[in-house]
């Protein structure tokens, strides 16, 4: 499993780049443009705090300074043009310091390069789709959308030479485990994500119950004899008022289909019976002990090389 | 000559540019594939365990075919007397093997390995005891008559139907 190293910023660009924004101000802009940058400036003094130039980058500080997800990726964007690893490692602190979901904005244009081109982009991704709640199905159409190399394992699976190698994204529980040489394989079991209806209170409800019960005797003489008749009436009630809404709750459940995932080493966190999003490398398919035909060809089971893998947020963004 | 300056300060000094080579790491760079085997090879441990495996092995090419089928027949016999005496042994763990169950397994077991030469193209294990690919065949053969033989002492039977032999002080019995 990797992990980055921030790389500080080259001064001299910084420095270059400041340089060049104090001639463009000097000499280069016409009167003309100096009308229109006037007239374009908001009335009150002095120019809007997104339009200055980043404060050196901190990565300690930097996402807990915006409360909003949104806000921190946008500010970690100004720092592209001064220093794409600055930018990167804004960008790697607002994921991780915040609850961000915003795919969409990670694969905008501006990021593309680097998504592209560095090495823990992918497992951001993966994050990024974790923190999304981890319905990897529909967030993987969305990167195949901007043509960002993370397939599915049942594309691998139908297809495994053309898919050798490459990025995989499965939701997955782990089963068995095994080591060899002080590696570990676990058995996955991939899940897919649905969606059980059922019926939830909301507000307060009341209950009323009511019972009564009459007692009568009657007593009397006729010609023919006297005679007594009794009984009684009872009578119960009850009254319910509430209201009921019909609730969605997430589910997960085995697809059928399953994977060896290889683990660089022991990893105690990776625990069995819980979901988690699992970035990892399709190493190709290998044919299987378990069937009861000796001359069948025998079922084949993906070998996958994990990468990374995070826990699934419970509520899932679409 | 201000636009010369210019142009010179802004082919020489951009933005620092990330990484400057793709790391096989990232996403754009050409896909990469462990051809290793895992943990779940099929052995000799899995096939005395009856546990699920895969297939997979680090395998050169065999020179000769005629060599090769008859030592990976060979390779699998060899094994034969000791995955027998162990199968015919009851669950447990406890007492000796059955001896007229074991002979009987070992009867089986050879004839399933005749079937383990695979032509003699490569090995039928690695250096390290793993089962290659091509063996899948042999290999549930043999794990066939090793089950028979565990499930046979397990419930105390001296000796399978097809196999008539004298009975064993060993053997259990209902």
């Amino acid at each position: 499993m990797e992990r980055d190293t921030l790389m500080p910023s080259k001064k001299p660009a910084s420095r270059a780049w400041a340089l060049i924004c104090a001639l463009a101000m000097m000499g280069c802009a016409t009167p003309r443009a100096q009308e229109e940058d006037t007239r374009d400036q908001p009335s009150s003094s002095g120019p809007r705090a997104t339009e200055l130039p980043p404060d050196p980058l901190n990565t300690q500080t930097f996402a807990a300074q915006y409360s909003n997800p949104n806000e921190c990726e946008r500010q970690a964007r100004r720092y592209l043009p001064l220093s794409r690893d600055d930018a990167w490692a804004a960008l790697k602190a607002c994921i991780d310091g915040t609850p961000f979901t915003s795919l969409q904005a990670l694969m905008s244009g501006a990021w593309s390069q680097e998504l592209r081109s560095r090495p823990g982009a992918a497992a951001l991704i993966a994050k990024v789709v974790a923190q999304r709640g981890g319905s990897v199905e529909g967030d993987l159409r969305l990167l195949n959308e901007q043509r960002l190399p993370i397939f599915s394992l049942a594309a691998a699976m139908a297809q495994p030479d053309t898919y050798k190698g490459r990025y995989i994204l499965v939701r997955a529980q782990v089963g068995d485990v095994r080591t060899a040489e002080e590696k570990p394989t676990v058995w996955l079991v991939e899940q897919g994500l649905g969606s059980v209806a059922s019926e939830q209170q909301v507000g307060i409800a009341s209950r009323r119950d009511a019972s009564s019960t009459t007692v009568g005797n009657l007593g009397g003489e006729t010609t023919l004899g006297g005679g007594n008749v009794s009984g009684s009436l009872s009578k119960d009630k009850t009254t319910r008022d509430s209201n009921t809404v019909l609730r969605y709750d997430n589910v997960s459940s085995d697809t059928g289909r399953e994977a060896l995932g290889r683990l660089p080493k022991a990893d105690p966190f990776l625990a069995p019976g819980r979901d988690f999003v699992i970035l990892a490398r399709f190493d190709g398919m290998r044919t299987t002990s378990g069937s009861l035909d000796e001359e069948d060809e025998g079922p084949r089971i993906p070998v996958l090389s994990i990468v990374s893998y995070f826990i699934p947020h419970a509520l899932i963004v679409y | 000559m201000i636009t010369a300056v210019f142009l010179s300060l802004l082919l020489g000094a951009g933005p620092n540019d990330g990484p400057a080579a793709s790391s096989p790491q990232s996403l754009e760079a050409a896909p990469v594939a462990d051809e290793s085997p895992t943990a779940w090879s099929c052995t000799a441990d899995t096939l005395r365990a009856g546990k699920e495996c895969v297939f997979e092995a680090e395998l050169t090419p065999s020179d000769s075919n005629k060599e090769q089928a008859a030592s990976n027949i060979r390779t699998i016999q060899e094994m034969g007397r000791t995955l027998c005496a162990e199968a015919a042994r009851a669950r447990s763990g406890e007492g000796k093997p059955d001896r007229t169950l074991a002979a009987s397994c070992e009867k089986k077991y050879a004839s399933a390995a005749e079937r383990c030469g695979l032509e003699g193209t490569v090995p039928i294990v690695d250096a390290k005891g793993r089962f290659a690919p091509a063996a899948r065949a042999c290999y549930r053969a043999i794990s066939g008559v090793l089950q028979e033989t565990q499930m046979a002492a397990t419930v105390g039977k001296s000796a399978t139907p097809s196999l008539k032999s004298q009975p064993s002080r060993d053997s259990a019995s209902l």
